[in-house]
């Protein structure tokens, strides 16, 4: 199974103008989250089904 | 010898105090004048947002328990210095979601997704050249 990430308006409207190392980072974090979507990154609680 | 104004410096404690030229009251160019002036600055210390404690001051008080879960856990394995990298990435993604969690509508956008009445873009349409990028990070990992 492959993960593709969907980005929200709101992710949109932030990742305007944000500074080129800023950018990069996402670009890493996300391209983690899709190759390793059961690793234990932070969890928010409302994700977890108790918030 | 050209004349050479300091200004005193100001507030103590934390702040350090530095002096350092300041091209607009010479002309704009340090190098088109003799006179060299000196303006006070003042250099903030800066906060490691990274710090557990920046962490939990910042983060929401219901992810404090799964926060400290994980940061304990990679405490323990940071015994073995093969584990450090990871408690530093724990720390920095923990820093990261402090700061998204602190932001008006957060949880109301994270419900909407999960409920799949959030409005999306696939990450291809809104990064066009999306491929090259991941596979760059990829490498860089």
């Amino acid at each position: 199974m492959t993960y593709r990430a969907e980005l929200s308006a709101r992710a949109l409207k932030q990742m305007h103008g944000l500074p080129g190392p800023a950018f990069d980072s996402l670009i890493e974090v996300m391209a983690e989250v899709i190759d390793y979507p059961d690793d234990p990154l932070p969890m928010p609680a409302a994700l977890r089904g108790n918030g | 010898m050209a004349p050479t104004e300091l200004v005193a410096p100001g507030r103590a404690g934390l702040e350090r105090d530095l002096w350092r030229p300041c091209p607009s009251r010479c002309g704009g160019s340090l190098g088109a004048t003799s006179e060299r002036k000196l303006s006070h600055v003042t250099a903030q210390p800066t906060e490691d947002c990274a710090d557990p404690l920046v962490i939990l001051r910042d983060l929401p008080e219901r992810e404090h328990e799964e926060f400290l879960r994980q940061y304990h856990q990679a405490v323990d394995a940071a015994y073995d210095p093969a584990g450090y990298q990871q408690l530093r990435r724990l720390l920095h993604v923990w820093s990261l979601t402090a700061l998204a969690a602190g932001q008006p509508g957060y949880y109301e956008e994270l419900a909407a997704a999960r409920a799949g009445t959030a409005t999306t873009v696939p990450v291809t349409d809104a990064i066009l050249d999306w491929a090259e990028r991941a596979a760059a990070a990829r490498d860089h990992r």
